[in-house]
This record gives structure tokens, sequence and C-alpha cells, in this order.
């Protein structure tokens, strides 16, 4: 322990140096900005980015991409809570509670709440980090594809409840994305389905316009639906001046006392998510907000605008990119796509993340995690400067700011692949949108199902693979068999505390 | 729009799915799910919920408004425009156009409207990110 301290003291006096804090600085600021821009996401954020680091010398260079990488995540929850549109797709579910808020005029807290918890929730992953990354690597490395399959199909279970009044309408609506997800190559034999004959559908829906679609120009059309013909100059929320400012954007004694619990448990659920192999910031982003759902003090207020609904899935996505660099640093094994671009950017360096880099080059390791805790507070000292500026948004009438976000969703879904085709899904998943929320369904579900959907169809070849066909491997794995267990226990649960509640009323009206 | 017509498209959607994953794909192929796995997986549980759904005495029709449609048409109008003038401008215009024409905002006032988020998009998007936007047929794209 005290050689880790030692070394972490040295990483620190190299991460603090006033250069290297202001390669932190420019690499927060810039991926705050791009990290907001919808169509863009923390890994094309970071591999567009990455060129500014080329010409620094490497400890310059990896200070900013650590800058770089987690502002991108604070970014994306920016846009999902001042205008429904998540920048990525961990802020999917920011997005549910964050623009509710919004629209009662509480964005200031909404950001300040996704700030705090992320710094506070990625500071959880990085100690951990620090004190048992090779430990975690190695936990890990056992969860193979029947456990992947069981803890996905264990959040599916859950979105259907958790979401909206109705189950059924969730569960519809998580269907409707795993069927949505079927478009494109089949995982199996590697041929192109319901793909139509269009060579734009034989890669599948790109999730990116779906998303802009879906949150943001959805909500374009229910702003005029709204607004338009009343004559009014109105906002999207009517907000006094102060509650613009950063004092009126602070949380209160008791506001923190609500998130704190609600960092810590998303913190460490986070951190353990992000160190899978596949699974990643978006998954714990969503783990993280049904697990608070279902055991938070005020679950039942989630969903409806509740401070805990942008504190458990900020926290969990920040917990989970510090996670992945676990098996990256250990093992050599990136966690998803954002952290196999770190690697590149790391082996041009000449570094060669792996189980010898710890020992081989403590210096560059230690380096590393210091200067994820100093991107860290950078990051919250830079978002936190720009609340005002970027709240202010919430001022232009909707007259305005509806055409303004219309041109943002087309320019944000053609960057993506540099395709009209992308502008054309947008535009079919804003008019899908649309009528299901005008009809009460929950979207993020959709969106959840579409994205975890390859990795359960993967998962589960792969485990099918192995066992030859048989069952019997989810039930032999303790891991996978806990998993059943607790998606049994789901969905059994509701319908053991109705028979319950019945019995009692029954036993009432006779006693 | 009657509440039920989600719940009916959804069923005929998932009916094709489960035939096409049934009959097409194949469910299991050589010891392990095939193709068609996860769409008959899928559409079958979509079924299951959306006559759940249909048969739920809270469906209720609703009249929606033709201003919420103004998005749509606004980006079929950009679109069309893009081929022969590029991206960009397109947008630039159907924005001011908008603006003016829709909303009723003065002229000048509408010019500044406009230029602002489309600086923005320019500055970020085209000149810093250096995003490949079309340039349309009477520009040489």
């Amino acid at each position: 322990m005290y050689d880790i301290l030692a070394l972490l003291a040295h990483g620190f006096a190299v991460a603090l140096t006033p250069v290297n804090l202001m390669y932190a600085t420019v690499g927060a600021l810039m991926g705050l900005i791009v990290g907001a821009m919808p169509g863009i996401g923390s890994l094309a954020g970071v591999a567009l980015l990455l060129p500014l680091t080329f010409r620094l010398e490497p400890t310059g260079a990896i200070i900013m991409l650590a800058a770089l990488y987690y502002a991108n995540m604070y970014g994306g929850s920016f846009s999902a809570i001042l205008l429904n549109i998540p920048g990525d797709s961990p802020a999917v579910m920011t997005a549910v509670d964050g623009y509710k808020l919004t629209r009662a005029g509480k964005a200031g807290k909404a950001l300040f709440t996704a700030i705090v918890a992320s710094a506070l929730g990625g500071t959880i992953g990085i100690v951990i980090l620090t004190v048992m990354g090779p430990l975690l690597a190695d936990v890990g490395l056992r969860f193979g594809p029947a456990e992947m399959a069981a803890v996905i199909i264990m959040a599916f279970t859950s979105i259907g409840w958790l979401l909206g009044e109705n189950p059924a309408k969730g569960g519809l609506s998580t269907c409707l994305g795993l069927m949505l997800a079927c478009v494109g190559v089949d995982l199996a034999r590697g041929t192109s389905r319901f793909s139509f004959g269009m060579p734009d559908l034989m890669s599948g829906i790109s999730f990116v316009p779906l998303v802009i679609g879906m949150f943001g120009f959805s909500q374009v059309m229910i702003l005029l639906k709204d607004f338009r013909g009343k004559g009014t100059d109105q906002g999207l929320a009517a907000l006094p001046a102060e509650k613009l400012s950063i004092r009126g954007s602070l949380l209160t004694g008791p506001e923190f006392r609500r998130i704190l619990p609600v960092v810590g448990k998303s913190g460490l659920l986070g951190t353990f998510i992000g160190v899978l192999p596949g699974a990643g910031a978006t998954m714990s982003a969503f783990l993280c907000y049904i697990l608070e759902k279902r055991t938070g003090r005020n679950g039942a207020q989630m969903g409806e605008g509740a401070i805990e609904g942008v504190a458990a899935p900020e926290a969990g996505n920040n917990a989970a990119a510090a996670g992945t660099f676990a098996p990256l640093l250990s093992l050599g094994i990136p966690g998803g796509g954002t952290t196999a671009v770190l690697l590149g950017g790391l082996m041009m360096w000449g570094l060669t993340p792996g189980p010898l880099l710890f020992s081989e080059k403590p210096e560059f390791c230690w380096g590393l995690i210091a200067s994820m805790y100093v991107g860290n507070i950078i990051c919250v000292a830079v978002a936190i400067a720009l609340i005002p500026f970027v709240t202010n948004i919430l001022r232009v009438p909707v007259r305005i700011i509806a055409p303004a976000i219309t041109v943002v969703c087309v320019v944000g879904s053609y960057s993506v692949d540099n395709s009209y085709f992308d502008i054309l899904v947008m535009l079919a998943a804003g008019l899908v949108g649309f009528f299901l929320t005008q009809f009460d369904y929950p979207t993020a579900p959709l969106l959840l199902a579409f994205v975890l959907a390859p990795i359960l169809e993967r998962s589960a070849n792969s485990a099918f693979e192995i066992s030859g066909g048989s069952v019997d491997i989810f039930y032999q794995s303790p891991i996978a068999l806990g998993f059943l267990l607790v998606i049994v226990a789901i969905c059994v649960s509701p319908l053991a505390m109705r028979a319950v509640r019945r019995v009692r009323r029954a036993g009432r009206v006779n006693g | 729009m009657r509440a039920r017509a989600i719940p009916v498209l959804i069923i005929l959607m998932s009916a094709y799915w489960f035939y096409e994953g049934w009959f097409d794909y194949g469910v299991w192929f050589a010891g392990a799910p095939g193709g068609g796995f996860m769409p008959v997986f899928s559409s079958v549980l979509a079924a299951i919920f959306a006559v759940v759904m249909l048969f739920r005495p809270d469906a209720v029709a609703k009249t929606l408004p033709m201003s919420a449609f103004i998005p749509v048409v606004m980006v079929a109008f950009a679109l069309t425009l893009s081929l022969a003038v590029g991206l960009l401008p397109a947008l630039t215009v159907m924005l001011f156009a908008w603006v003016w024409l829709l909303e009723r905002y003065p002229i000048a006032k509408s010019l500044f409207i406009t230029a602002c988020p489309m600086l923005v998009v320019y500055g970020v998007f085209k000149f810093w990110l250096q995003v490949p936007f079309p340039n349309g047929m009477l520009f040489g794209g």
C-alpha cells in the first residue's frame, strides 16, 4: 500500500505542473464541447481529438487524453438535460429525469447534480482502480458469454417494470428495440437481415440518428404541438435569473445528502460493470438507474424528474469509464470502443498495456492514474463555470429554439457516417418517438434494448456454441444462475405482491 | 389517432419478423442459435405485449395538431433543396424560411436568428471537425 501511495504521489507531482494543468484544462474544454454535440459521442470525440495530442510530449498528451475522455462523458449529459438530446448512449438514462427537471425550471440543479455525481462516481472508480486494478481485471475475465447474456436479460426484464406507469408499454417498447436491432448483419451466419435490399440497412440502423430522432427531433415536434400558435415568446422553461447562476444551481445540504448514497452505490456498481469486457458505460448507466429505482428511498419519483435519476446514471457511467482502464492497463484488453482508441494513443508513444506494464513502466501507469484524478477535478471546474452560459439556452423562445434544434438534429445525424440515409433514419425515429410519447410509451427502453441487443445475441450465440446447444451452461455457472434467479424474482415479485395484498384485503373484509 | 393503432402496427411488424426469422433465417443452426433466433424471440414477446395493450380499457383516441409536423415538412424541404445547393446552405435557407415565414419574425431579426446557429454549425462541424458535407449539383458536389 505504501508503495502505491509513493508511486501515486510521484504521478501527482508530474500531473500538477502548470503546463500539464493547462493541457488538462484545454482537454476538458474541448471534450465538453464535443461531448455535448449530438452525433459525435465519446468514441468519435476522443478519436477526433486524439490528433490534438500528437505534437505534445507523452506525459502531457496522456493527461490531455484523460481529461478529454472524462469531459466527453460530462458533455453528453449537458445536451441530454437541456435539450433532451443525449450526446451519446450513456446519457440516455440521464435525459429521462434530467429533461423533466429542465422543464420544471431546475436545469441548473440538474446540471450541477450531473457534474457532482460524475465527479464523485469517477473518483470512486479511480480509487478502486488505484487499489485493486489487476484484481478487478481478473474478476472481469470470469464473466463469460453465459454470464453476460444473463445480466443483459436481467436488465431487459427490469426496465419494462421500471419506466412508465404501465409495464406492458415498457415491455412493448423494449421488444420494439430488440426487433429494430435485428436489422443488419446476422451474427450467426454473417448474412443480412431485414435490409429490404437497401445497402444502407445492410450494416444495421445507426444508433446515433435513432437516438437523435427518438429524443431530440420528437421533442421539437412536441414543443411545436404544445407552444405554437399561443403567441408567446416562452422558452423551454420559465427561469428567474438567479436560477441560471452558479449559486442558483448549487445543491442544498438535504439535496446533497439525497444523492450521496446514490453516488456511492452507483460508483461501486459502475466500476465493476466497466471492468466487464464489452459492457461499458451505457450498461452501467442503465443498471445503476435500475438499482436506484428499485432500492432507493426516492425510487418512486424517478422518471418524473428526480435528482436521483440524474445522479445514478451519471455516477455509474463515469465510474465505468474508470473501470474500463483496469483490463486495459492490466491485461491490454480495451473494455469498449473509446478505450480501444485510447489504447491506440498509448501505443503511439511506445507503451504497450498488458500484465507487465505495472511492473515495467510504473511511472507511466501511476502518472496516468494521477492524471485521471486531476482531469476529473479540472472537468468539474470547467463544467461548473459553463453552467450559467449553457443554461441561457433555456431563455431562447421555443419559436427560435425549435428550428435551431432541428438543424442540429440533421447535422448531428449526417455527421455520424456522412450519410443522407442517417437523416432519414432520424426523421423516421422522430416520428415513431413522437407517436410513442403521445400515447405514453416510454422510449428509453427501446433505445437501451437496441444498444444491448447485439451484445445479448453475441453472448447467447457464444454460450450455446460452447455448450453444444445445451441450456445447462446457464445453470452450471454460479454467476449466471444468480442472475437467472434475480430474473425469476423480478417477474414473480409483482404478481406475488398483488396476491399478498388481495389476501390481506380479503382477510380485513372477513375479519 | 386511435391508441390501438400502435399495438396493431407492432403485431403486423411482429408477424413479419416472426415469418422471416422462422422460415428464412432459421431459429436453430448446427447446435446454436441461427439468424432467426433473435427476430423470433423478440417478435413473440412483442406480439404478447401488443395483444395485452390492444385489450386495455384505457386506450383513448388523440387529436394531434398539424403544427407538430412542421419540422418533418421543413427537413424534407431542406433535403430536397440540398441536392441542388448542398446540405448546409439548404439548412440555412430552411432555418431562415421557418423563422421569417412561419414564425413571422422581422427580416433583420430572422437573418440574425439564422446566422447564430449556422455559425456554430459551420464552425464546429465543417471547419473544426471537418465533416465532409455534400455541396449539391450547383456547386459541383
